[in-house]
């Protein structure tokens, strides 16, 4: 007879509809034996209470369904990004709003590297910098003029080094690799523009090839997890058909009891740039899914067809974007985009595609639509990942369809001065991340924190569908806002379903996996615009509880 | 590439060492459905004369004769003629990176880009240190191309595509309606500024049309740092009887029509040639000449070799060292299609600047 606990809590929020309320959850195995009172609990038989959240209140543990492991950078590489950024161990890497605040960073973590070793950071974003110069090798030359320094943009696609970097490397003004950007002079002016340029910084480049690469990413994003009470989350760019040996370092640090979270992989078919045989890939997916535990799954097929509406990639439809060059670029054609969706709809794999644009979210819909009409898998979950600019007359079709929307609703904090002043204008940034439109027309709907982009965390991006609230106060949308409770089903039920986990995990129920988050305070009780701001004591996951560090 | 399509540009390029010659890379580009793949596997069984690797699309998709293979395994396939096939397995830059490390690494590179791809974008990371990128080759649908470049969704994409080629092979003529062609190509001229475009069927191209080698040109690689042996005679043994290489040597200049396949025209300078006078040559290619190379003497750098290479409408000079001892005369070599030769003219018989 295995044992059974029985927890306490001032309250047991549990988005299980035929019980909605409850003080007391028995586990055993693992597992939810009974959710209720302490005495309907105990009437299962032998226990043991366990009354430490006895002034907790549990819900069910968030479950992050577009998150990656990347995430782990942060503890891993000195912070130079605008927003605060929590570490794994606790505290948070304060955001830098001012050059005068990205030099200090920077001059600190000089002065703790050894002599020889190059100084790089991570997650400048030169969008919140409009008044400033832009960022050059002069400015990282006052943090030093011997010791190399790589500022790797939040974007990705660029990188500002200093002189000293540029002298080491070789990089000069002859120098004819595409992207090295010049001065008026004709010399470097310490901006790599993309991966070629980028490359030619090759200390630098190397380090940051093998540091994402690291499994201690992984352990990283673990512990991200449990200080924001997720219990499952999700690496949306799995490598695993790509590269399988990647599960021999990752499904060990998952499945060791100590790793506080389950994991979901939705992976990508085929290098990006590439083509692939996607029934071949689709019959390797199947095969990998034969080896996967209760904490280390693989989910789905994860694909990207376009780009970012901040970084003017997203494939947008008329009148595309309000200021700025368009440079949206569909990544798949529209019908190799069927072609590879066919190969997964037709063996159940469930597919996850990020589009951003509207654009590409029309041609994703458009490809699900043909691949049901030949093949009626009427329980695909295929999920619009970010849905960010989807219109309401695309969400009416996707409620038809069965299509999920994953919405990355927390750009309405991060980046939602910028949609509203730059990407996209006030009336349409109104409309953007439409959570109640989605709803309203039926469609199953998460959001998600795309971990490593903005922290991962449920009540923040319950805060942002909830609220609406830019960082300069606007409201972005009134009209689109949702209700708490509509806001805590999506990030636990509605995340589950779309990794069609929702018979597992999602809610607070007899038979399902004891995965809570345990808060200071209900979503549901608080204030609206108190919601980001609840505790956080950690998790439980499988029954066994993780505590998040104090801060 | 680092000017704008549409006029020829003039780069300087620093060559690899001799030691280490940089490697060349052919980029495939086209939308899906215009031809790569069958035009790579093409490419595969010609052989190219040169150690070659061909990164592919999708590695599923190659097709080549069994008897041609020599070795196999997941992802990769070295045929008889020397010719490695292999797919990607790690971002293009990362596998550049690597590549040009080992000393097996080829001589020339083509990479076979998605349907998608903006093959500027691959065509840069080919402009990496120990890379010399030697064109851009896109294909296009003659059917479809002009209908799709309009399109909302992949119009863009498809516009791209056509900007970045240096050859652009309009593919599936023979699938035209009669009299859409010219108008065709007149559309193409103002679509793809930058290219030679080529009408093709079943994306059949000369090799050496396409990769600048031919007989007669008696144009050494020993201007890019090789070893000095890979010269006209060799060249002219790789690529079959119909080239003319055993007649240069008495030639200064000449045509060879090689039967269906292409034309191709040799040059010999008596004296060093004026830079100026060179780009009005390179601006005064007939439309059908594909490729240009020569290995020069400039009379503002007397005392170097300076090599010249021509693709499409892109030019560039590169410094190829100091000139050999002995008599050194400067030599050109222009590879059209056939007929297309017929009224070229030579940097002597053009007006000096």
């Amino acid at each position: 007879m295995s044992e059974t606990v029985i927890y306490t809590a001032r309250k047991i929020v549990t988005m299980n509809q035929s019980n909605p309320e409850a003080t007391a959850v028995a586990v055993r195995e693992g597992r939810i034996l009974c959710v209720g009172t302490v005495e309907e609990c105990a009437s299962w038989g032998d226990h043991t209470v366990d009354d430490r959240f006895a002034d907790k209140v549990l819900v069910p543990g968030f479950v992050e369904a577009h998150g990656h492991s990347a995430d782990g950078m942060v503890a891993m590489l000195p912070y130079v990004g605008f927003a605060d950024y929590p570490l794994p161990g606790g505290g948070v890497a304060p955001g830098v709003e001012s050059y005068e605040e990205l030099f200090e960073v920077l001059r600190a973590a000089d002065a703790a590297l050894p002599e020889g070793e190059i100084l790089l950071a991570n997650s400048f974003d030169p969008i919140f910098f409009p008044d400033e110069p832009r960022l050059a090798r002069e400015h990282l030359d006052q943090i030093s003029t011997t010791r190399p320094i790589f500022v790797r943009h939040a974007s990705g696609h660029l990188a500002t080094v200093n002189s000293a970097l540029l002298a080491a490397e070789g990089i000069t003004r002859d120098s004819a690799t595409p992207g090295v950007a010049k001065g008026p002079d004709g010399e470097p002016n310490g901006e790599l523009q993309e991966a070629p340029a980028m490359s030619l910084a090759a200390t630098a480049w190397n380090q940051l090839m093998q540091l994402s690469a690291d499994p201690q990413l992984l352990v990283h994003h673990g512990a991200m997890c449990r200080n924001a009470g997720v219990t499952t989350s999700t690496e949306l760019v799995g490598m695993l058909l790509i590269m399988p040996k990647v599960r021999e370092a990752w499904q060990p640090i998952v499945d060791a009891p100590e790793f506080p979270a389950r994991m979901v992989l939705y992976n990508v078919p085929a290098m990006p740039g590439t083509t692939a045989d996607y029934d071949a890939v689709a019959e390797a997916a199947l095969e990998l899914q034969q080896n996967d535990s209760d904490k280390f799954r693989n989910g789905g097929i994860k694909l990207v067809i376009d780009g970012s509406i901040q970084g003017w990639t997203a494939v947008m439809m008329w009148p595309g974007y309000y200021t700025g060059e368009d440079q949206g670029l569909l990544l798949s054609t529209p019908e190799e985009l069927v072609g590879m969706l066919r190969a997964f709809h037709s063996r159940r794999l469930n597919v996850h595609c990020h589009c951003n644009g509207n654009g590409a979210a029309q041609v994703f819909i458009d490809a699900v639509e043909q691949v049901l009409a030949e093949d009626a898998w009427l329980d695909h979950r295929h999920v619009v990942q970010h849905s960010q600019a989807t219109t309401a007359a695309q969400y009416r079709r996707m409620g038809r369809l069965g299509i999920c929307a994953n919405i990355f609703t927390n750009h309405i904090w991060y980046w939602g001065d910028q949609h509203w002043d730059l990407t996209m204008g006030p009336d349409r940034a109104r409309g953007m991340w439409a959570c109640r439109t989605a709803l309203d027309a039926g469609v199953p709907m998460s959001f998600h924190s795309d971990s490593g982009v903005t922290p991962i965390g449920h009540l923040t991006t319950m805060w942002c569908a909830v609220n609406r609230l830019t960082r300069s106060g606007r409201v972005a949308g009134e009209f689109e806002r949702i209700t708490p409770f509509e806001a805590l089903y999506a990030a636990t039920v509605g995340a589950a379903f779309q990794l069609h986990l929702d018979h597992e995990i999602g809610s607070i129920e007899s038979g399902k996996l004891a995965d809570f988050a345990v808060l200071d305070a209900s979503p549901l009780d608080v204030a609206p615009e108190e919601i980001r701001d609840i505790g956080v004591w950690g998790t439980i996951v499988g029954g066994i509880p993780f505590e998040a560090p104090k801060t | 590439m680092s000017g704008s399509a549409g006029r020829p540009d003039v780069d300087v390029l620093v060559p690899g060492s001799a030691s280490r010659p940089d490697v060349d890379v052919l980029v495939v580009g086209g939308y899906l459905g215009a031809g790569k793949t069958t035009f790579v596997n093409h490419l595969l069984r010609q052989g190219t004369g040169r150690r070659t690797m061909v990164i592919v699309n999708d590695f599923g998709s190659v097709a080549v004769d069994a008897d041609l293979i020599d070795t196999a395994s997941d992802q990769m396939v070295t045929l008889t003629n020397g010719c490695v096939c292999c797919g990607l397995s790690s971002p293009l830059i990362d596998t550049l990176i690597e590549l040009r490390e080992r000393h097996d690494r080829p001589e020339l590179l083509v990479v076979e880009c998605s349907g998608v791809a903006d093959p500027m974008t691959v065509a840069h990371h080919a402009m990496i240190p120990g890379y010399h990128l030697d064109g851009v080759v896109v294909l296009a649908d003659a059917e479809t191309v002009k209908r799709r470049s309009a399109d909302p969704v992949v119009g863009r994409t498809v516009r791209r595509q056509l900007a970045a080629a240096d050859l652009l092979l309009l593919n599936k003529v023979d699938l035209l309606p009669d009299g859409v062609m010219d108008g065709l190509i007149d559309w193409l001229s103002s679509a793809a500024p930058g290219a030679v475009v080529v009408p093709s069927v079943r994306s059949e191209i000369p090799v050496a049309a396409v990769l600048g080698v031919a007989g007669g040109a008696g144009i050494s690689r020993a201007s890019r740092g090789d070893d000095g042996d890979d010269g006209a005679q060799h060249n002219a043994d790789r690529h079959g009887a119909q080239h003319n290489a055993d007649r240069h040597d008495g030639d200064d200049y000449g045509h060879h029509h090689n039967g269906d396949d292409h034309d191709s025209a040799f040059w010999t300078a008596d004296a060093p040639l004026h830079r100026d006078d060179v780009v009005t040559f390179v601006e005064s290619l007939p439309a059908g000449a594909v490729r240009a190379k020569g290995i020069l003497q400039l009379s503002d750098a007397p005392d170097r070799q300076t090599a010249l290479q021509v693709v499409g409408r892109r030019s560039e000079f590169v410094d190829a060292g100091p000139i050999p001892p002995g008599d050194f005369a400067g030599r050109l070599v222009v590879i059209g299609l056939p007929g297309s030769l017929d009224d070229l003219r030579w940097p002597g018989e053009l007006p000096s600047s």
